[in-house]
């Protein structure tokens, strides 16, 4: 098991050398990459709203006569997927190139020229194929002011999805012109109502490819993934009591990780996947305690009267917020792993709980009842002006993406509890599944890495 | 032989999924994406999780005094819980070898992680009257089921004070 991690390790880490060795030969400017990635740290950091970079996306060549109709339609749609995951991911501006200039300039293709009319800083282009298995793209983004390309590489989907393809060509344009990992490849986990009880599934950001993981009629809760993307942390009453599981996403195969008296609910796991922030109450009440990654007991934290529930972990993977009802209404605190230095987060309200905590460090979304309602907040971790982000039907269960740019969340807004994602500051709230009944959705980080 | 096991039915699941791409209709060179995705949906549909678990082996019964409830967001023991569970502590001394489960639920308007809690924590609020009536703590089991099985699933004040309760079975 261990060597099978460390040799996948060794292949990732040796696969993004080869990456960026690439993209600093063929583009010789590894240092401007460099430098965006930094211009957007610092603009995130600072709560501003990220500013765009203009790109455009060519109707894609096909490398040869389309065979049918079907067949013909295949670029546009995988211009448009593209065009989708490049405006979400709010790294980009995505300039149209079906304007007023293509009666202009005829039937010609669009030179560099063009596309500098059209504002594009950045163009995608390249030769879609297909061998009849797998969907390709020989991906080429060109610098437009510079007029060259800066980038190629051949990227194909595992299967004839145009979706998936446009996923993959999405993350690397990404990674290539911010240094950052995108998510078009992330998953959203959720649990569901299905019989007498609740079940897990899991689909794509946007709510397509949806695939039922479990079905033991059972109540199967609180889903939460690993670093790596590849194992889900959840609660079920499978054998009767509600213990914590460990599904891997790959075999699909689930392990008892923590079966103690009581609860072992609402897990969370540490950024390194080291250790298990876990609710117990097998001394007392409801306690959060420290477990490794298969369950053995680390330390516990807190020793409060009162009820603690919902640990997340800070991307340090130091601390820990929770919510407590220790003051006599339910509040969150910041504890350090050794459950040292606790300190109190929020003031406003009397139920603030199921906080989740931004990758970027600055943030902690979280769901507050009031009015017999649940809304989502933000709130900074220094604890000042909390910011209501919704305010339709209840809202509950907020989840940052692995970005930090995007929150997963449930709302009743249109009648049944669904998943909702939006941007981190609210805007663009969007149902991305039409599943009922649906709770406690979480962010899975892809597994496949830039 | 665990791991035989596993490989079996792995085998078999590879056969299944096999079986399911190839046994559909011939596709033509090229189909829509959408189409395309579809049996590998239904294959991730029907896996089951290789590791069977059992299911608990729990025969119960409820027992005929009725249920206890609670306040809103609260586990502490009204004068009403207090009377019914004086005749429970009556009940568990008349059959000393009876055992009993206490399950605690609370009404759906806090979140599920807290209500967990919650409903534990007034089934522990029981389980604690009735020690200190004298029954012995062995006898007694509790589990939550936070806010996952409401006795009514209303959403008015009469549904919820129906939920915030604890109930009581006979363990064989």
């Amino acid at each position: 098991m261990i060597s099978i991690r460390t040799r996948n390790f060794a292949i990732a880490v040796i696969a993004n050398v080869a990456t960026i060795l690439l993209a600093i030969v063929i583009t010789g400017r590894y240092e401007d990459i460099q430098a965006q990635s930094d211009v957007y740290g610092v603009i995130r950091q600072s709560g501003e709203t990220v500013s765009r970079l203009n790109i455009a996306v060519s109707d894609f060549k096909m490398d040869r006569r389309p065979q049918s109709k079907g067949e013909d339609t295949l670029t546009y749609q995988l211009k448009r997927s593209i065009e989708k995951g490049l405006e979400f991911s709010l790294y980009f501006n995505v300039v149209s190139n079906d304007s007023s200039l293509t009666s202009l300039i005829g039937k010609r293709d669009f030179n560099y020229d063009d596309w500098i009319y059209l504002g594009a800083e950045h163009l995608i282009g390249g030769t879609f194929h297909t061998d009849g298995k797998q969907f390709g793209l020989d991906l080429e983004i060109s610098d437009v002011p510079r007029g060259k390309v800066i980038y190629r590489d051949d990227l194909k989907s595992s299967q004839e999805s145009i979706k998936e393809l446009s996923f993959k060509v999405v993350d690397r344009i990404i990674y290539i012109l911010t240094g950052e990992q995108g998510i078009a490849r992330s998953k959203i986990i959720f649990s569901f109502v299905k019989g007498i009880g609740k079940e897990l599934a899991i689909c794509n950001w946007d709510g397509s490819r949806l695939i039922t993981l479990t079905n033991n009629n059972s109540l199967n809760l609180f889903p939460t993934a690993s670093p790596s993307g590849q194992e889900i942390y959840f609660t079920s009453y499978i054998r009767g009591n509600p213990d914590l599981y460990k599904l891997d996403l790959f075999s699909r195969s689930i392990s008892p990780i923590s079966a103690r008296k009581g609860i072992n609910s609402s897990a969370a796991v540490s950024p390194d996947g080291k250790y298990i922030a876990l609710i117990l109450s097998v001394d007392s009440d409801a306690e959060l305690y420290l477990l490794d990654r298969n369950g053995k007991m680390v330390r516990r934290i807190t020793k409060s009267w009162g009820i603690e529930s919902s640990p997340a972990f800070s991307p340090s993977g130091k601390e820990i917020v929770f919510s407590s009802d220790r003051s006599g209404a339910i509040q969150l605190y910041i504890t350090d792993i050794e459950g040292l230095n606790q300190r109190r987060l929020t003031y406003n309200g009397n139920y603030n709980d199921t906080p989740s905590w931004s990758p970027k460090g600055d943030l902690i979304t979280y769901a507050s009842r009031e009015g017999g309602r649940f809304q989502i907040y933000t709130i900074p971790i220094t604890g000042e002006n909390p910011q209501r982000l919704t305010s339709l039907g209840n809202n509950q269960d907020p989840c940052f993406s692995p970005d930090g740019l995007h929150i997963c969340f449930v709302s009743d807004r249109s009648g049944s509890n669904e998943i909702y994602i939006m941007n981190f500051d609210g805007s663009l709230q969007d149902k991305i599944s039409s599943v009922k009944n649906a709770y406690n959705p979480c962010w899975v980080p892809s597994s496949d890495k830039d | 032989m665990r791991i035989l096991k596993l490989a079996i039915i792995l085998i078999i699941a590879g056969l299944f999924s096999f079986g399911a791409v190839c046994g559909g209709k011939q596709k033509p060179t090229l189909t829509p994406p959408k189409a395309a995705q579809q049996p590998q949906e239904e294959v991730g549909l029907e896996k089951q999780p290789v590791e069977k678990i059992e299911p608990p082996v729990v025969d119960e019964v409820s027992l005929a005094l009725g249920n206890i409830y609670f306040d809103f967001d609260k586990s502490e023991l009204e004068p009403e819980a207090r009377e019914m569970l004086e005749r429970y502590a009556d009940k568990l001394r008349e059959n000393p070898q009876m055992r009993i489960r206490i399950e605690g639920h609370c009404d759906d308007r806090g979140t599920e992680q807290y209500n967990l809690a919650l409903g534990e924590k007034r089934a522990f609020e029981a389980k604690k009257f009735l020690m200190s009536s004298g029954i012995a703590g062995e006898r007694i089991d509790i589990i939550s089921y936070g806010e996952e099985h409401p006795a009514d699933p209303g959403q008015n004040e009469g549904a919820w004070a129906k939920n915030r309760r604890a109930e009581f079975k006979i363990l064989r």
